[in-house]
């Protein structure tokens, strides 16, 4: 009996119903789209990767990767590993990353995926490219390209086209063929240039050297074993491994990153169900309100407490598993229509069914099933509480129970959720990152518990201009005080939204305006050439600005990565004669001039008081090159745009292999010459190297805050879900308290309230709701985001871009216009004799 | 009186005294549902409300009474014939002229939910002012305001209120914008037999003193005794009218048309 009426109540409010579910649902499709996308290309770089290194056996290559990268092995081994019972044949691979120039003649981007280079394997069986057209790159200067960028560029068989190396200078080559990659044209977005081996060892910078060993085995040998065979001929240092555990290795790197992504688009995930528990909880709180009197009948004919809050709880129940079940249908269309998104921006995903696993319909449910439970459970143990009397009581009760106890509990919540951010943001503490989303999740319970003691009050405050310019205005502003309970938990979800997009705001803000800062106050340079995305360069670069006239001072930046202990570290370096001059990188202890010195660093601040170092201690190093090294403290800096370990370019070379690139050159005025002179030097060397721009610092700050912002818009569109769910609550309770106004509404107009006028009470009303919930939120993110700011050393300079709170704040004023649509529509249209005859 | 006595259709209606029509009916007619089951729930009424007079419609429940009072108060839509408020004939106006003339020409008091609860007493009664945008005639103001005593209550919310108050506030908001006419429909309905007695006594006041025109809808014979003219309907037609009607005379009348 208990079902059957939670289930007719259900069914005679459906728009309520719907609303409600349809804030699980949005949640619940972000995070099961997240997951169904993400195993959809995890599962599809698997099998790509598989099938293309199918018939390999076993794969010989350095033991030691540090930072992706491994050491190349002598070329000598090949002829060893040919030597081993069972080998069938053996096949010396060189790879790298090589730039294509376009038929713009710019080089062609990836939007971040890699510009692969390699020697084509000449064992068919062993290479994981298959050509497509032509043939494959057989003289010095024939090059095998992969189908998408030649059909996108437009390249055909016999075309002459330019390649840029890692060193050395753009080199014009002949397209012998094209290929694909197993069956797919690209990977993932990659480009992907082909030579012949020892053209490919000469533009890579491995002469007489491999990047790895792949094996085929003759036929009834496993590769198991034959990889032991092959390990014991290798010397120390180096592996052999199966062909299996090399594809596994493979696909694991690109999951590892792809994991980035699916643990960020999560978090948003997470949020919109955590805004949408909001609504859940506001929803049936006013439902339970309104449904007093037939709640405290059921009581009085007997219903226990228990039986009215399993009543209630059994409504959340279907509630959260539809709107799960419709959630996750929704997820797989986002998947479906993200992966299109990626594939009309170029970066195509190889083509694999679906993946909808169990384990994202375990997650979904659960995480929809229990928000709306959870939300649901005070309402329903306030239900439980109704007595039978209130059935015979004539006014609607109103939802504030003991005020001083709520109060209390408020303020606790609110402590506690503060105090823990600040122990997460400032205090030592490990898994830092989960104790600051926990915290602000019972941050933003307790500000949304603690708002009902100031919705009113600030609801007067914001509605005072309405209230003075007409009638509609005044009762709409009323309307938004009379219940502040309701608008405050109706406007807490848009103050999470606003209050997560002010935070965003201000550290994109901040840190744009540290760069400058940084930028302008701390690098006295002419021009940076670097390239678009950050990617390293041929050190001709350096080479050919330096030789340009009116050129002084050069300044290159390499950057690289080593291991001290099991910490993978980034090292920095240049000469350093040149940095004191570039750059003023805020010494504290010791010297620059000191870096020429073999295996000697400088460290940060930071670094050095996280490890007690000063000039003088030494670091165990391990670097892929040169293995285990230990590294001399000769100083100290604070300035940290190069990370917390700065070496000299000696000790840089020393350590790591060609191809040694760089990623950052400076340059200065030679004495006499104008900056103008050395801005033109850098337009030059700009037409000379496709993969290289060159900028002055003023339109390096932009292009970083270009970029800032872009990041920042990405965060806005995934916050928008969030943000859209706030609004379909504003919508929900609005709706609710217009249908529980129905004979006030007609009251109204029958004492001459047109229809427009109605509306425009409602949307008053609504933009109250909606601007009390972005200002509440705003206010919260510039608080949040100041204290992150100053916890992040990397962005010393707090920026509170007001323009742009006054524009979300006005953004909140839209969206509660377009919240009150619906249900103003509904409130206009109300007949006025159903209204007033109303029971 | 019997079913034939309908006033006959086109029949002129009957000029006051100042010869000018508050309200008027001509054919009237209001159909609920469709085709088979449609009730006819006023049948043919033509009447005129004058000025200046204080006009009880009574009838047993489903008579149509109330039916009457809101097509000719422009909160409802007859099917047939024509209704004027004052000059302007109403019945095809739309919506939102119709809006218009209620907000400025006609006054309500309902039988109960007459205020808004977020508005104080003083901003209910100047409502249909504030709607309209109008100016309140403050002395007119403070007129009503006395004479339905609720001056030290003025800043009350409606909460605040008993149910004898609420509705004199109410009756307070159908005057303050003088309207041509003010409908009441069961106003003592929910009171207790005093403050409906105070509620009446004040609608008298109006009629008598400031020319006011009230019609109020009531199935309540001491209510209809406040009245100058007693209107009886019974299933939408108008079976008889009683002037200068006293409580007896009302209830017996209503007996015999209980027993038809």
């Amino acid at each position: 009996m208990t079902w059957r009426l939670a289930l007719r109540d259900l069914w005679s409010s459906k728009l309520r119903l719907f609303l409600t579910g349809l804030s699980v649902v949005l949640g619940v499709a972000f995070v099961a789209g997240t997951f169904v996308l993400t195993d959809t290309i995890n599962r599809a770089f698997d099998t790509v990767f598989s099938d293309a290194n199918a018939n390999t056996a076993v794969v010989v290559q350095s033991e030691e990767e540090i930072g992706q990268t491994r050491e190349p092995l002598p070329a000598a081994l090949l002829g060893r590993v040919q030597a081993v019972p069972g080998v069938q044949a053996a096949q010396g691979g060189v790879f790298g990353l090589a730039g294509i120039i376009g038929s713009d003649g710019k080089a062609v981007t990836t939007g971040g995926a890699p510009t692969l280079a390699g020697a084509w394997g000449t064992v068919a069986e062993l290479n994981p490219f298959t050509l497509r057209e032509g043939g494959p790159p057989t003289a010095p200067d024939d090059v095998v390209i992969d189908v998408s960028t030649a059909r996108e560029e437009g390249f055909r068989v016999g075309d002459r086209i330019g390649i840029i190396p890692p060193s050395g200078r753009p080199e014009q080559f002949r397209v012998s063929g094209t290929a694909g990659f197993g069956d797919e044209d690209n990977l993932a977005g990659a480009t992907a240039v082909l030579f012949s081996l020892p053209t490919a060892q000469r533009l890579l910078g491995l002469e007489g050297r491999f990047s790895d060993i792949r094996v085929l085995a003759e036929p009834g040998v496993s590769e198991g074993v034959l990889a032991g065979r092959v390990q014991a001929v290798l010397p120390a240092g180096v592996e052999a491994i199966t062909g299996q555990q090399n594809a596994a290795d493979q696909s694991e790197q690109l999951q590892d990153q792809l994991s980035i992504i699916r643990t960020a688009l999560l978090v948003f995930g997470f949020i919109a169900l955590f805004v949408g528990a909001f609504i859940i909880f506001n929803s049936f709180s006013i439902s339970i309100a309104q449904r007093t009197r037939s709640l405290a009948l059921l009581r009085a004919v007997g219903a226990s407490p228990g039986q009215v809050n399993r009543m209630v709880l059994l409504e959340a129940l279907v509630v959260g598993v539809a709107a799960s079940i419709v959630g996750i249908g929704a997820g797989v269309l986002i998947a479906i229509g993200l992966r299109e998104l990626f594939g009309a921006f170029g970066g195509d995903l190889p083509q694999a069914g679906l993946q909808l696993n169990a384990r994202t319909i375990i997650v979904s449910l659960a995480l929809g099933i229990g928000v709306t439970l959870l939300a649901a459970l005070r309402p329903a143990i306030r239900a439980s509480r109704v007595s039978p009397v209130a059935a015979l009581r004539d006014e609607a009760p109103q939802e504030a129970p003991r005020a001083l106890r709520r109060r209390l509990v408020s303020v606790s919540v609110f402590a506690v959720g503060l105090a823990a951010l600040l122990v997460g943001l400032f205090a030592e503490v490990p898994n830092r990152l989960v104790i600051i989303g926990a915290s602000a999740l019972v941050l933003f319970v307790g500000i949304s518990m603690l708002s009902t003691e100031i919705a009113r009050p600030l609801a007067r405050i914001i509605g005072a201009p309405f209230a003075r310019l007409s009638v509609t205005g005044k009762l709409g502003r009323e309307n938004a005080m009379r219940n502040p309970y309701r608008t405050a938990q109706t406007a807490s979800a848009l103050m999470i939204g606003l209050a997560l997009v002010g935070l965003a705001t201000i550290f994109a803000a901040s840190l744009s305006a540290s760069v400058k800062d940084t930028i302008e106050k701390r690098f006295d340079v002419s021009v940076v050439l670097r390239n678009e995305q950050f990617q390293p360069f041929s050190p001709a670069v350096a080479a050919a600005l330096a030789r340009e006239p009116g050129v002084g001072l050069v300044s290159q930046w390499r950057l690289g990565q080593f291991k001290q202990g099991r910490t993978t570290r980034d090292i920095a370096a240049s000469d350093p004669a040149g940095i004191p001059q570039v750059w003023d990188l805020g010494v504290t202890s010791g010297a620059v001039a000191a870096l020429r010195a073999p295996d000697t660093i400088m460290v940060s601040d930071d670094l050095a008081s996280d490890q007690g170092l000063r000039v003088g201690s030494t670091i165990p190093a391990r670097f892929a090159r040169t293995g285990d090294t230990t590294l001399r403290v000769v100083g100290t800096y604070s300035e940290t745009t190069f990370g917390d370990v700065l070496t000299g370019i000696g000790t840089y070379d020393r350590n790591f292999s060609p191809p040694r690139q760089d990623f950052l050159v400076f340059a200065r005025p030679a004495p006499g010459a104008t900056e103008a002179q050395v801005v033109e030097a850098g337009r030059r060397v700009e037409e000379q190297f496709p993969n290289v721009i060159s900028q002055t610092k003023s339109e390096y700050v932009a292009d970083v805050e270009r970029q800032v912002n872009q990041l920042l818009n990405l965060v806005f569109i995934l916050l928008g879900f969030a943000i859209i769910i706030a609004i379909f609550g504003i919508v929900n309770t609005l709706a609710l308290s217009v249908f529980e106004r129905t004979r006030e509404i007609g009251l109204l107009r029958a004492v001459g309230l047109g229809r427009r006028q109605v509306r425009a009470m409602v949307r008053y009303e609504s933009i109250i709701v909606s601007v009390l919930g972005g200002l509440l939120g705003l206010v919260i993110g510039v608080a949040l985001g100041t204290l992150v700011v100053s916890r992040v050393p990397d962005v010393p300079v707090l920026s509170i871009p007001v323009g742009s709170l006054v524009v979300f704040l006005l953004l909140a004023a839209v969206a509660g216009v377009l919240a009150a649509l619906g249900p103003a529509r509904r409130a206009s249209r109300l007949d006025i004799l159903k209204a007033i005859q109303a029971e | 009186m019997s079913d034939e006595a309908t006033p006959a259709a086109g029949v002129p209606p009957t000029p006051d005294r100042d010869g000018h029509f508050a309200a008027r009916i001509a054919e009237g007619v209001k159909l609920y549902g469709e085709g088979e089951t449609a009730v006819r729930a006023l049948d043919g009424v033509s009447m005129t409300f004058p000025a200046g007079q204080f006009t009880a419609i009574m009838g047993p429940s489903g008579s149509g009474k109330s039916t009457l009072m809101q097509c000719m108060a422009g909160l409802d839509r007859l099917t047939g014939g024509h209704t004027w408020l004052g000059e302007t004939e109403i019945t095809a106006l739309d919506e939102k002229r119709l809006t218009q003339v209620r907000r400025d020409k006609v006054g309500f008091v309902f039988q109960a939910y007459n205020l808004v609860p977020t508005l104080t007493v003083e901003e209910n009664i100047t409502l249909p002012l504030d709607i309209a945008g109008r100016k309140v005639d403050r002395s007119w103001f403070d007129q009503v305001v006395d004479a339905v005593r609720m001056r030290d209550r003025l800043h009350h919310r409606p909460s605040e209120l008993s149910g004898g108050q609420q509705q004199r506030a109410a009756a307070a908001r159908a005057l303050v914008a003088r309207p041509e006419i003010v409908f009441a429909d069961e106003p003592t309905g929910a009171l207790d037999s005093r403050s409906g007695a105070e509620l009446l006594a004040f609608l008298r006041r109006a009629v008598d003193e400031f020319g006011q025109t009230v019609v109020i809808v009531t199935h309540d014979p001491n209510a209809a005794s406040h009245a100058d003219r007693v209107l009886f309907l019974n299933d939408g037609h108008i079976v008889d009218e009683m002037e200068a009607p006293t409580a007896e005379r009302v209830l017996d009348r209503m007996k015999t048309l209980g027993a038809q």
